[in-house]
């Protein structure tokens, strides 16, 4: 081997040891405490705490998406009432023609919200104009017009489980009425349910419950031309129920935070949060807020959380920025914690309007009313804000 | 045992140990917590020879070596030589809560000295080396937060440098400086509590600044002095300006929410003066004795206007001996060079009170693989730091390979 060779060789070993090792320093590194007390306390996050009580706070009323309910709430409970729609669609043509021996409502009671034991009554109307499932207010029900004022039939009993099927039997014209009257000119615009009662709101099943058994039904008798029975069960249709409202008064009182499921009424909060570093790391924040029990009404069929979200700064609502909480016991009195860390760290980050949005859980399925103690009351009982934060640079 | 069987033999072995070495990074990479201070852990490479001799050589100057801590120490280069360097690292830190072990390897260095003319000693000097490397791992954790944090990069520096041989025993040198490199540090912190939000921050600061060295070296010190005793001695002398460095720092905080920008800031650090006298004694034209002393003025530099805490002057002492091949031998061992050393250095590191000192034993290899190339070996070992007072000792394994070889460049015909 010439020694020309030998150096080559050598060139290739080393170079061989040099690209192996660079490889290898690539590896990634697995911390151990070995040397971590040498490090300077700017390096350690360190937690502080902040507590921070509502500068203002309101409510206001919000059209609530209750097409997707799973249940459709009809009754009258203290000043509020709600009012339930039904329409079936995937009728035939036909039905402006059958010979009906009759026509009935049949809907699975499954909720209430008040007294269960109260007596329990409502009429049923057929639709004259047609409504869409997003955007139907009690006055548009009220509205002259939208509804015929002749019942077409009605239900009644002196109290109503919440397990029950019902059927409202309903007067076959009106039913021949929903049938087609021609390509351009459509009238199937289903039924209301108007309550008659006081004291209890009821939930029927909805077009999108789970439970096949407690989809509401239009069951359909007729006579064909030899006398023979004929039975049409429809399932299928759209549903909503439209509440009357949040109360004027809630609107103006700045003591009282008031949010109600199924009623349209959202609580605002506002906090001013600036004694925070604008470059702090927001670990956790708790919004506390506490109940008004003398005022508090929830039902006892769906959960009594509540919904967070953050508002722009437009002052819209992001709802999809959203935090959960519910309630919990501290000490011996009960609050709701909704944890809105999320919240806070854009607030930090320039978010120009420091409003959270709350909301029932259930706010399109249920009726709660949910009272909590505001800005203008008793100071510690104001919603309080507590940011759990860190300071690196 | 015949010549060629013994360089194959060396060939192997090298390659096995140091395949090995390469490997073995793969369990745990990293380097001590110490270099997560000022500008992390300085490099100071003079070449893997030097390296070897405790790290001392700054009155060295001889053809066949590229004398990386003097410039004035390559008046002496006859043909375009190059070095290059690798260096694996293995740490074994120590403190209260137990023992740690890292390894680390990485590029050491590559440079390059034209001599442009002989009879004056003029060489050009080109290099790249590491000035300081960044890397740590380490781990703090308690029932409700974990808290882990990285440090990697380090700072780079680029030379060009010449000498000059104004006297026949008497050399000086000067070098620019260009040093540059990013450090970044992160800290994660995890929580156990799930409804924590957890987070993230990185750091990066880019530093990047010239300075200058300079340095002389006074050969046969004994014809000055009419003494044949001194005739052999060398004497000489480094000093490095100076400099500031321009930072660029960005701080960056992660959570599941949010990318912040917490931090934009440019500023300055300052790089300290840096001086050094080294003898070196020649016995029997085969035997360097070789002493240094190298000082750096730490304790007033600032980083972006202000002191850096746990930061002090640092000195550094070393003695070196080397025997040196012989050229005209057919025995391989007697070609090989055969370095030995020692090194206390006070670091600049300074805790509460504690001083961080190094202390190191070196040895090494200096193997002919050509008609004028050398792989050398260099071996430290030693320790740095302390467990008291809540510090941390680190028990260090250095094994570094570098290549030396020469080749006819750029040379007139007639200094050829």
């Amino acid at each position: 081997m010439t020694s020309k060779n030998k150096s080559l060789r050598a060139f290739a070993a080393s170079g061989f040891l040099v690209v192996i090792a660079l490889l290898a320093t690539g590896c990634a590194k697995e911390p151990t405490p070995v040397g971590a007390k040498l490090l300077p306390g700017s390096d350690l996050v360190r937690l502080d705490t902040a507590e921070f009580r509502s500068t203002k706070c309101f409510s206001r009323s919000n059209i609530t998406q209750t097409a997707t309910s799973p249940r459709v709430l009809v009754g009258t409970f203290e000043n509020l009432q709600s009012w339930g729609l039904y329409r079936f669609t995937a009728l035939p043509d036909s039905i402006r023609t059958m010979r009906f021996v009759s026509a009935q409502l049949n809907l699975r009671t499954i909720y209430h919200y008040g007294d269960s034991l109260a007596p329990f009554s409502f009429t049923v109307h057929k639709i004259l104009m047609n409504w869409l499932t997003d955007s139907l207010t009690i006055d548009s029900l009220r509205a002259a017009g939208f509804y015929n004022n002749t019942p077409c039939g009605s239900y009644s009993a002196s109290s109503l489980g919440d397990t029950v099927s019902i059927s409202v039997p309903l007067d076959t014209s009106a039913v021949r009425a929903l049938g087609t009257l021609s390509d351009t000119t459509r009238s199937d615009f289903g039924f209301l349910l108007k309550p008659t009662n006081s004291r209890v709101i009821k939930g029927f099943g909805s077009f999108l419950i789970s439970d096949a058994s407690m989809i509401p039904q239009l069951l359909l008798r007729m006579k064909d031309v030899a006398g023979n029975i004929d039975t049409l069960k429809v399932t299928l249709g759209t549903h909503r129920f439209v509440t009357t409202g949040p109360n004027p008064f809630w609107a103006t009182d700045s003591s009282r935070l008031y949010v109600m499921n199924g009623t349209s009424s959202r609580g605002y909060v506002e906090f001013d949060v600036s004694r925070i570093p604008a470059h702090a790391a927001v670990h956790k924040a708790i919004l506390e807020l506490t109940p008004d029990q003398q005022l508090m009404r929830t039902n006892s069929f769906t959960v009594d959380s509540l919904l967070a979200y953050l508002t722009g700064d437009d002052g819209t609502t992001l709802t999809y920025i959203t935090g959960a909480g519910g309630p919990v016991q501290v000490g011996s009195s009960r609050r709701y914690q909704i944890l809105i860390g999320p919240f806070v760290q854009r607030w930090l980050r320039g978010a120009k309007l420091p409003r959270v949005a709350i909301a029932g859980l259930m706010e399109s399925a249920s009726i709660d009313q949910f009272v909590f103690h505001g800005t203008s009351g008793n100071a510690a009982l104001k919603p309080k804000l507590t940011v759990i934060y860190s300071l690196l640079q | 045992m015949s010549e060629l069987s013994v360089k194959r033999l060396l060939y192997r072995g090298v390659l096995i140990v140091g395949t090995f070495c390469a490997l073995t990074m793969s369990l745990v990479a990293g380097g001590s917590s110490y270099s997560r201070f000022g500008v992390g852990d300085l490099k100071r490479y003079g070449g893997s020879r030097i390296d070897a001799m405790g790290g001392t050589g700054i009155a060295l100057s001889n053809d066949g070596f590229l004398n990386l801590l003097n410039p004035a120490g390559l008046s002496r280069i006859s043909f375009t030589r190059f070095a290059g360097g690798y260096e694996y690292s293995r740490f074994s830190s120590t403190d209260a809560s137990g023992t740690g072990e890292f390894a680390e390897g990485g590029f050491k260095g590559l440079a390059f000295g034209i001599p442009i003319s002989r009879n004056d000693g003029i060489t050009l000097l080109m290099e790249a080396s590491p000035y300081s490397t960044v890397s740590y791992a380490t781990q703090l954790k308690d029932s409700t937060l974990t808290q882990d944090f990285y440090g990697t990069g380090g700072l780079s520096q680029l030379a060009l440098g010449t000498s000059v041989r104004p006297f026949q025993n008497f050399s000086l040198g000067i070098r620019m400086n260009y040093v540059y490199g990013r450090i970044r540090q992160v800290g994660n912190f995890t929580f156990t509590d799930p409804t924590f939000t957890n987070s993230e921050i990185q750091r990066s600061d880019f530093y990047s600044g010239f300075h200058m060295t300079f340095g002389a070296i006074l050969d046969s010190v004994g014809s000055l002095l009419n003494s044949s005793a001194l005739e052999p001695l060398s004497i000489g002398i480094v000093f490095s300006t100076p400099g500031t460095f321009s930072v660029e720092r960005e701080s960056i905080l992660n959570t599941a929410e949010s990318t912040d920008t917490t931090a934009r800031a440019t500023g300055n650090a300052d790089l300290p003066m840096a001086g050094g006298v080294g003898l070196s004694y020649l016995f029997a034209g085969r035997y360097y004795v070789t002493a240094d002393v190298q000082y750096q003025r730490w304790a007033d530099a600032k980083l972006y206007n202000a002191a850096m805490p746990d930061i002090r002057n640092s000195i550094r002492y070393g003695i070196g001996f080397e025997s040196l091949p012989q050229r005209e031998t057919d025995s391989f061992w007697r070609r090989v060079a055969y370095r030995l050393g020692f090194s206390y250095c006070q670091t600049s590191l300074a805790f509460n009170g504690t001083a961080i000192n190094e202390t190191f034993v070196t040895g090494g290899l200096g193997l002919p693989i050509g008609p004028d190339a050398r792989l050398d070996i260099g071996l430290h070992v030693g320790s740095r730091g302390t467990t008291t007072n809540g510090l941390q000792k680190d028990t260090i394994v250095r094994l570094s390979l570098s290549l030396s070889a020469s080749e006819v460049w750029f040379m007139n015909i007639e200094d050829e």
